[in-house]
């Protein structure tokens, strides 16, 4: 009799191919990271440079998306704006990211009073229409951009301090996780490198859609007149002061406009696309 | 359709599926059944076979992307062939289909009346007002021993898994049909719970003269209620016969492995024989007989398309071994083999117990509800070297005990005593040198994102152990396990379950305790991984000098793995001592239950404690 | 039976719940005022008084020099006699300038949550029955284009399309007669029910994807039951349940969309009163719509619990046994 050999069951790794369209989504916010980096060197001067003579012109040579209400290049403008499109959403959604990441994992591993303390300082806030909210403080405290920044961030994480204690929990059922307290493994250990690990896709993907929805709220505020200061080239602004030209030059409303669409567009892609892998391979497991 | 026709015949059923990648992947080649009216047929399969995915294709239920042909006949009518609206028509009031899950098997919106109702004429109209029940409704609930008609108003949220399996036999039968196919219908529930449905299963099935087809991975519950088996290997056919002939000569190597590596109830078997290596991809043995990489006897010839095909052995038996005739005489030596006891383990003193617990109580309080008493008052000895058992079902408190043991849980009152050493308000920290514990579920004991080898290295240096040292104590464990070096790297996704378990006993080895406490350590594994476990666990017992609590709700096991047993109900010891009397000569009436619901064999007269058992569901 | 009276017995209880929510956000309310720079008499007459005697008078009309408490006693009974303030800017009576133009917001936004469900709900459960298909991907490309796409953006851009470019809709505005206003109406409605249909969609994909998954679908085909009841009683009942949370959800964020539509549009409704007011700093409009908002909010939350109870009977309350 001859033996043959046992065939070892072996589970291939899949291969973590990523989607062309998501790949455009990337590429896509990488152009608008180098515009808000890069374009201040080169086009401040003209994003800047009022030409009264040609208010509200059509896209020319010279103005390749034509001029605002102050003559201003809105090309020029719009690389420049670039800039308070993405670091506020940036700053809200990390924020959202380390502070969930924390106190979410912290109530739904420790439960007891760090829970019930988390929750109901959450819950309060749940309430109430957070964008409105932002829309009434941040007027009646007469602040501005950097104000809305704080406002929309504590609102924010509300949301993802949710999220991540769901996710918690979830983990915390598994028998990993005791095991590795039985094991004597400390409690810190478990919530930020075990279950952290198996938590962080879900955040990251949510800060995704949390940045998307954050960009887009700024830019409400600032077309509202609570945002960027009067002046700047800031999406928001350009898109409410475009109205008054819209039948002059369009393009002043409307590239803005399709900037903050596309932008919102590709990181809530990325961040579906993020959602969607983690829970594939959550289930493959 | 004559009176010959068979109910059901199945030929070269194949099923096959497209993966992620567009690849076509096996999942029943060729299966072929038979099934006359008024007959039980079981299909017997491990998971991986395709037993599932069997019942589904013969009511043509597969899921997308699914695809079978073949020839399935019922009443004479190619199933293949009919239109979808035929095909409808035809489940119900034909062949239906009773799933596995009681939980998710109702709809949570619909009370269990109108679960029924729906499938009797006119049970429904097109606006459903509430309280209009069908007025059979409660007839049929009677049928299956649900006596009391207010259950018919009340959702399935409402009631215990063995009710809701009831619930949901009844609304399969509303129409009456002529073949059901029960597909695991007892796994998801306890012991005694699942006895009953069986019972119910074959009594409903003789009353009405229903063909009834029982899907397994159980071959003592196959044995118990079918007069015909076939057992299912990735995706094939190795055998069918009458259930009787089945369990007194198995015809086929597989089959004799399920066989004897199935621990029996009534001696022990020490080491369990074994089927090495675990059950395969269909794809994976293509064009091969499908059990010859794991079968002891296999040859050349075994590796040709010749081996898949059954062939006529004796009446009404068929086997797809190539080499039958010429290891027949082989397998009936080693399933002779079977019968022999070993030797029964002696007495260990207990003067100085390694673990004593004395009155131990845990009541929960949640938020909002009823105080819930799980353990009230326990008490129990574990020696040194000893491996003591605790039987249970659902909802007696031996979970809560494990986690009490291990520091999971503290205890309302009682001592824990841990070598002399009162460790029951002694805080988690000192206490895992001394025990340790292995889970049930294989599948989430581990981090999905750490290697193996990094789980057992990070219990190491967490718990001090020289850092110098630690690559060659990983080694050590490994070795101890039976896993190969090569592993050390691995993700836990790519072991199978049992390996999974042998990692976590590693683990649960690497500091060393006295004492190891194991919840359903092999419940979740297939019968000829479990055997593998077992004797692994009685393997490093001896050779460790450990002492087990082995809680499990299975005798069978028990039988094989401890000296000493404790029966739990509901929170409190009913009964104790060695394991050879409690399972021989039981007292308490809850014991001789659990006893009288361990699925037998198909020989009738076995001597047994028989307690009269009403049919009457349980309450839980 | 038992199940109506313990109902009832929870709403009742949920709405008594209420009165110290409301208490609260009154408090938030009437606090407002203070947190402004420059002190509540800026913020009740702008920062133009420089007078002394006008401030005083100011603050003996307001009561300012009275103890908090005190004045928001005073406040509370104000409010609750209908009297919500006076506008600084337009000097009416807050709550006459609410109820002039409460009626077109409520409208707007009833059209925008009537057009996502009645063409959500149908888009999404197409959809998800033809898996894969054509439709379902254009459906979920146009879910994810709609809910990303900010309301201000789509409305300038169909103000530029349909009412500059080609003439097809007025300008913004509300007309005048019903059937001029409903006119006007029509692409304010919609550009409402955009980020809502995307959503809905959305949800009802998924719910019904997750519906037709289920272990008791699959019971009740192998039973036989019809098509038909399988859809009505198991499908489209289960996957109410996350449609209803959805609905309160865009409930609560059509008033943020409100204030946008509105203020392309140049719709006179409560959204263009909010906005007046933000660019005036008028704190007591801005108290009263705060107020009405909040009290809104609340009781769409309660609704939303009521439906929830009576829909799902696995949602038991506290007290009902």
């Amino acid at each position: 009799m001859t033996a043959i050999a046992v065939v070892a069951p072996m589970v291939t790794r899949r291969k973590k191919r990523v989607p062309m369209g998501i790949m455009l989504c990337f590429g896509f916010v990488l152009v608008v990271v180098l515009a808000a980096f890069v374009g201040p060197h080169f086009l401040t001067r003209t994003a800047n440079t009022p030409d009264p003579f040609n208010l509200g012109a059509t896209p020319t040579a010279g103005h390749w998306l034509g001029t605002d209400e102050l003559g201003r290049d809105v090309f020029a403008r719009l690389v420049i704006g670039a800039y308070s499109a993405l670091i506020g959403p940036f700053i809200i959604a990390l924020s959202g990211l380390i502070v969930s990441g924390f106190v979410g994992i912290a109530a739904g591993y420790l439960g007891g009073l760090t829970d019930m303390v988390t929750m109901r300082v959450v819950d309060f806030m749940i309430a109430l229409p957070g964008l409105l909210l932002t829309i009434v403080l941040v007027t009646v405290v007469q602040g501005g951009y950097w104000v809305a920044v704080l406002v929309l961030s504590v609102l924010n994480v509300q949301g993802d301090i949710r999220l991540v204690r769901g996710a918690t929990l979830a983990q915390r059922s598994l028998a990993y996780v005791e095991a590795a307290r039985v094991v004597g493994i400390s409690r810190f250990s478990i919530m930020y490198r075990h279950i952290a690990r198996n938590v962080i896709t879900i955040l990251l993907a949510n800060c995704a859609i949390d940045f998307a929805g954050a960009l887009v709220a700024l830019a409400g505020l600032s077309f509202l007149g609570l945002g960027a200061p009067p002046g700047t080239p800031d999406w928001g602004l350009m898109l409410t002061a475009g109205q008054q030209i819209l039948f002059e030059n369009p393009f002043a409303s409307l590239a803005p406009g399709l900037a903050v669409v596309l932008l919102a567009v590709s990181v809530n892609l990325i961040g579906d696309w993020l959602y969607e892998w983690q829970s594939r391979v959550a289930s493959g497991r | 359709m004559t009176a010959d026709t068979p109910l059901l015949a199945v030929e070269n059923l194949r099923v096959e599926y497209h993966d992620r990648h567009g690849r076509r992947r096996t999942i029943l080649s060729g299966v072929e059944l038979t099934l006359s009216a008024g007959e039980t047929v079981g299909i017997v399969g491990e998971s991986g076979s395709g037993k599932s995915i069997f019942a589904k294709a013969v009511a043509r239920l597969l899921p997308r992307d699914v695809h079978a042909d073949g020839v399935i006949r019922f009443r004479g009518e190619d199933v293949m062939a009919l239109t979808p609206r035929r095909m409808e028509s035809l489940r119900g009031p034909g062949m239906t289909i009773l799933y596995q899950d009681p939980f998710t098997m109702l709809n949570p919106l619909l009370r269990c009346g109108e679960h029924i109702s729906e499938g009797l004429p006119g049970g429904y109209s097109r606006r459903s007002r509430r309280g209009r029940l069908h007025p059979d409704a409660v007839a049929r609930l009677a049928e299956v021993g649900i006596t009391n008609p207010d259950v018919a108003d009340q959702y399935p949220f409402e009631l215990s898994g063995g009710m809701r399996q009831r619930v949901a036999l009844a609304s399969a039968l509303a129409r009456d049909p002529s073949l059901l196919i029960a597909d695991e219908p007892s796994t998801a529930l306890d012991v005694t719970t699942q006895a009953e449905i069986l019972e119910l299963l074959a009594a409903v099935q003789r009353a009405r003269g229903m063909g009834l087809i029982l899907i397994t991975h159980d071959l003592r519950v196959a044995f118990s209620v079918c007069s015909r088996i076939y057992v299912l290997y990735a995706g094939s056919v190795l055998e069918t016969a009458p259930a009787v002939e089945l369990e007194a000569e198995p015809l086929h190597p597989y089959s004799l492995g399920l066989l004897t590596s199935d621990p029996p109830v009534d001696y022990r078997v020490s080491p369990l024989p074994v089927i090495e290596g675990s059950v395969p991809a269909p794809d994976d043995v293509k064009g091969v007989c499908p059990f010859s990489p794991r079968c002891q006897w296999a040859a050349p010839e075994c590796l040709s398309e010749q081996a898949l095909h059954l062939v006529d052995v004796g009446p009404a038996r068929r086997s797809a071994c190539v080499r039958l005739a010429a290891i027949r005489g082989e397998l009936s030596g080693e399933h002779a083999v079977l019968a022999k006891a070993s030797p029964p383990v002696g007495p260990v003193s207990l003067d100085r117990p390694l673990l004593s617990v004395r009155d131990l109580r845990k009541v929960f309080n949640p938020r909002g509800e009823r105080p819930n008493e799980a353990l009230g008052g326990v008490s129990l000895d574990i020696g040194v070297n000893e491996s003591v058992g605790l039987v249970g079902e659902s909802g007696s408190g031996k979970t809560t005990l494990a986690r009490c043991l291990v520091g999971l849980e503290m205890p309302t009152s009682g001592t824990i005593e841990i070598g002399g050493v009162d460790s029951s308000k002694r805080a988690l920290g000192t206490l895992h040198r001394e025990v340790q514990i292995v889970f049930q579920d294989p599948y989430s004991s581990l981090d999905p994102y750490q290697s193996v080898g990094s789980a057992i290295k990070e219990t190491l240096s967490v718990n001090g152990f020289d850092r110098s040292r630690i690559a060659d104590r990983i080694k050590e464990l490994f070795g101890l396990v039976g896993l190969p070096e090569t592993y050390i790297g691995r993700l836990p996704a790519t072991l199978s379950g049992g390996e999974r378990q042998r990692v976590a006993i590693a683990r649960a080895l690497a500091v060393e305790p006295r004492l190891i406490v194991c919840d359903e350590p092999v419940s979740a594994l297939d019968v000829s991984v479990q055997a593998q476990v077992l004797n692994l666990f009685c393997e490093l017992k001896d050779r460790l000098g450990l002492s087990y609590l082995f809680i499990t709700h299975d005798l069978a096991v028990v039988r094989q793995v401890v000296d000493r047993v404790y029966v739990c109900y509901r929170g409190h010891i009913v009964e104790q001592g060695p394991v050879a009397e409690v399972l021989e000569s039981p007292k308490d009436p809850y014991t001789i239950r659990l006893i009288n619901s361990i699925p037998r064999s198909t020989k009738p007269d076995e001597p047994r404690n028989k307690v009269p058992v009403p049919l009457s569901p349980s309450t839980s | 039976m038992r199940r109506a009276q313990g109902l009832r017995a929870y709403a009742v209880r949920r709405l008594l719940l209420l009165v110290p929510l409301v208490f609260l956000i009154s408090i938030v309310v009437f606090l407002l005022v203070h947190m402004v720079p420059g002190g509540p008499v800026a913020a009740l007459i702008g920062e133009h008084a420089t007078n002394t005697a006008t401030i005083d008078a100011i603050r003996a009309r307001y009561h300012l020099n009275a103890s908090l408490p005190s004045q928001y006693g005073a406040w509370v009974t104000q409010v609750v006699h209908g009297n919500l303030g006076t506008s600084i800017f337009t000097s009416q009576s807050v709550a006459s300038e609410i109820r002039q133009r409460l009626p077109v917001s409520v409208v707007l936004n009833a059209i925008g949550l009537a057009l996502a469900l009645l063409i959500g709900v149908p888009l999404g459960s197409l959809a998800a029955a033809r898996r894969g298909g054509r439709l379902d991907r254009m459906a979920v490309g146009l879910a994810i284009f709609l809910s990303s796409t900010p309301n201000f953006v789509m409305a300038i851009a169909l103000l530029y399309l349909l009412c500059i470019r080609v003439t097809i809709f007025p300008l913004g505005g509300l007309g005048s007669g019903f059937v001029d206003e409903a006119f006007h109406l029509i692409l304010p409605g919609i550009v409402m029910c955009i980020g809502p249909l995307g959503f809905v969609t959305k949800i009802t994909r998924a719910s019904m994807l997750e519906q037709r998954e289920a272990d008791y679908v699959a019971f009740a085909r192998a039973r036989g039951i019809s098509r038909h009841r399988i859809y009505r009683g198991y499908v489209l009942r289960n996957a109410l349940i996350p449609l209803l949370t959805a609905s309160g959800l865009i409930i609560v964020s059509a008033l943020t969309a409100t204030v946008f539509v509105e203020d392309v549009f140049g719709i006179p409704g409560l959204g263009g009163l909010l906005v007046t007011s933000i660019e005036n700093t008028d704190i007591p409009v801005i108290q009263g719509l705060v107020l009405l908002i909040a009290i809104w909010v609340v009781l769409v939350n309660v609704a939303v619990d009521l439906c929830y109870v009576s829909i799902d009977p696995r949602v038991t309350f506290r007290g009902m046994r």
